[in-house]
């Protein structure tokens, strides 16, 4: 017990940056997400790039890209000379990198989700009032979208907590990482992993709240 | 040794991380294509007839 109590006061020190690399992967990964939504349903090129981006981020494993990103880049010397280099040598940026441009693809198939939602008529009123486009999407169809959107991006944003944990690989010392240190010095994986999971559990039963709360907010009164 | 462990040691052995963990990425999408095609599949059947907003 002694040794549990242990452990999860050494992995409550990983949490900051587990927290870190989840809100800001999923605050930049959001506001990707919606450009990349509404680019799709542009057509032409602008559609056919935002299309193939989601087609590869969502249909490529989030380990692979990170080992492409953190290993791969490196490997090309224009890369390595460039000014953005002592930024991008630190494995925080490359996570951050990796995490956001995944959860963009799959946030803004959620975000396509909510948009189809919308009903042709409403658009069609907004259109009869003398909306512009603009005015149109800001006052009819996102905040729509946005609202059936919510529960889907809940799911995706608990997806990105536990994602977080493939940061370890890349030698990043959040809840997995020091979870994985304190086994290789003590051989007891399953103490260890138990706590690194009840950690998650609770991260994730606070955001799961806040994201009913959120919706409930946003509800229509019936 | 799956297709990822192959691409660790293929990429660890020559020093080509970029173009191995690209091929597997490529590979791996090959896979995904498949259930893309069905979902979009579905999609378009299930949408049939009605018009986007």
């Amino acid at each position: 017990m002694a040794f549990m109590l242990d452990t999860l006061l050494q992995l409550l020190a990983g949490v900051p940056l587990t927290l870190e690399l989840a809100t800001a992967s999923v605050a930049l990964g959001a506001i990707l997400a919606g450009v990349l939504a509404l680019l799709t349903r542009a057509g032409g090129v602008a559609g056919w790039v935002a299309r193939a981006y989601i087609f590869v981020f969502r249909g490529s494993p989030l380990l692979v890209q990170i080992f492409l990103i953190y290993y791969g880049l490196g490997q090309f010397p224009a890369v390595r000379q460039s000014f953005l280099w002592p930024l991008l040598r630190q494995p925080w940026w490359f996570a951050l990198l990796a995490l956001s441009l995944n959860t963009a693809a799959y946030g803004a198939e959620v975000i396509r989700g909510g948009l189809l939602a919308v009903p042709r008529g409403q658009a069609e009123a907004g259109r009869v009032c003398g909306m512009s486009t603009f005015g149109l999407y800001r006052r009819i169809i996102l905040p729509q979208a946005l609202r059936q959107a919510i529960p889907a991006y809940g799911n995706e944003i608990i997806i990105m907590v536990k994602s977080t944990s493939l940061a370890s690989v890349i030698t990043l010392m959040e809840v997995t990482g020091i979870a994985k240190g304190i086994i290789s010095e003590t051989f007891r994986a399953l103490p260890v992993f138990a706590c690194a999971a009840a950690i998650y559990l609770a991260i994730n039963f606070a955001i799961a709240g806040a994201v009913r709360l959120l919706e409930r907010r946003l509800a229509i009164a019936a | 040794v799956d297709l990822m462990r192959q691409t660790e040691v293929a990429a660890g052995s020559t020093r080509l991380p970029f173009l191995f963990y690209a091929a597997a990425a490529c590979l791996y999408l090959v896979l995904t294509t498949a259930s893309a095609l069905l979902f979009r599949g579905a999609e378009r059947t299930t949408r049939r007839g009605a018009a986007l907003a």
